[in-house]
C-alpha cells in the first residue's frame, strides 16, 4: 500500500485521443469523465442488530454505519461510508489513510463475527461530474437517478452499461462517482465515452 | 421487463436479479430415514402451478440480500415480496 513501485491503476494505459482531453480541471466541458486514481476500499459487514459493531465502526472511523437504505455517511471529504445492503457498507478513504484504518478495524473486530475486507485494489474509481452527468448515466441504467429519488450522499449497488458497479452521488452538481471490478474498467470508460459523445464529453488524465 | 420490490431497496428493475426457484421448500430433518423416493421428492420435485407462486430470489446487483416473492406465474403480476424465513400471505405452502 505505501509501495507506489510497480503500482498501476487499471486505467493507466487507457488511450486518449487528444480532442476528447479537456483542460486542466476540466472546467470546457458540460460534463467530464475523470480517473480518480488510488483510495482505500474497505467492505464492512456487521449484524444491524449488533450496537458494538456500530459504536466500533464510529470510533474508528468517526462515521456510524447507516441504516438508511441507500444512504451514505460521511463526504464529500473522507472517509466516506456507503450503504451497500442492510448489513453491508463500504468504506471509502484516502489511500494514505487505508492501512491505519484497516488495522484499526481488524484488530477491533478480532473474534467478532464482523467482516472487515480490504478491496482497495480491486475497484477503480470513475468519475463523472457535470450538467450531463446524470443523462449519461440514464443512458445504462435502471435506476431513477432524479434528484427526489437519487441524490448527493446516495449510493447503491447497480447495473451501468450491463456492468455491477457502486454508484454514489458525491455532490449536487451532480458529480458521480462509479466503483468497478478494475477488469471491467476499460470497458465502462469506453463505454462512458461513447454514451457521452452527443454531450461533449471530456476527459481528464489522472 | 418486471419491476421487483426489494424488501431493502425498493422497486428495482428484473435485471437485478437473479432467480431462485420455489420458496419454503423444508431440508427433510432426518435425511437418513427416508426412501430414495422421498429424498429425491425433496431435491428435484417441484410444484408448477398456474397462478400465484410463492419463489425466491436474490438482488444479486443490488444489496445481495435473498428474499422471497409471490409472482403470478401466467400474468408476471408480483403481489408480495418478504424477507427469507418469513410467512408469505399465502402462508408456507
Amino acid at each position: 500500500m505505501d509501495n507506489g513501485y510497480m503500482r498501476q491503476g487499471p486505467l493507466d494505459y487507457i488511450p486518449i485521443s487528444a480532442e476528447l482531453e479537456a483542460d486542466q480541471g476540466g472546467n470546457d466541458a458540460t460534463v467530464v469523465l475523470e480517473d480518480r486514481g488510488f483510495r482505500g476500499q474497505i467492505v464492512l459487514q456487521g449484524k444491524a442488530s449488533d450496537a458494538e459493531f456500530f459504536d466500533a465502526v464510529s470510533d474508528i472511523t468517526g462515521l456510524r454505519p447507516s441504516k438508511e437504505t441507500n444512504v451514505v455517511t460521511g463526504g464529500p471529504g473522507f472517509p466516506r461510508l456507503l450503504w451497500l445492503g442492510p448489513e453491508e457498507w463500504l468504506l471509502v478513504t484516502e489511500d494514505e489513510e487505508s492501512g491505519r484504518i484497516m488495522l484499526g478495524l481488524t484488530n477491533s473486530f478480532k473474534g467478532r463475527h464482523v467482516q472487515v475486507v480490504d478491496n482497495s485494489d480491486a475497484y477503480a474509481i470513475v468519475g463523472v461530474r457535470g450538467a450531463s452527468a446524470r443523462d449519461i448515466l440514464a443512458k445504462g441504467c435502471t435506476l431513477d437517478l432524479h434528484e427526489r429519488v437519487f441524490r448527493s450522499g446516495s449510493s447503491t449497488r447497480t447495473l451501468l452499461g450491463q456492468v455491477q458497479v457502486i454508484l454514489h452521488q458525491v455532490t449536487d452538481d451532480p458529480d458521480y462517482e462509479i466503483h468497478v471490478h478494475r477488469s471491467f474498467a476499460e470497458f465502462l470508460w469506453e463505454w462512458l465515452v461513447d454514451a457521452g459523445q452527443e454531450y461533449g464529453l471530456k476527459t481528464v488524465r489522472p | 421487463m418486471l419491476l421487483i420490490d426489494c424488501p431493502w431497496c425498493g422497486p428495482r428493475d428484473e435485471c437485478e436479479f437473479s432467480y431462485g426457484g420455489e420458496a419454503h421448500i423444508k431440508r427433510p430433518e432426518n435425511p437418513d430415514k427416508l426412501s430414495d423416493a422421498e429424498w429425491a421428492d425433496y431435491l428435484f420435485m417441484r410444484t408448477n402451478p398456474k397462478g400465484r407462486f410463492p419463489e425466491r430470489w436474490v438482488h444479486t446487483h443490488g444489496c445481495n440480500r435473498w428474499f422471497n416473492a409471490v409472482r403470478d406465474t401466467v400474468t408476471h403480476d408480483i403481489s408480495a415480496t418478504y424477507g427469507m424465513g418469513e410467512d408469505g400471505p399465502e402462508g408456507r405452502s
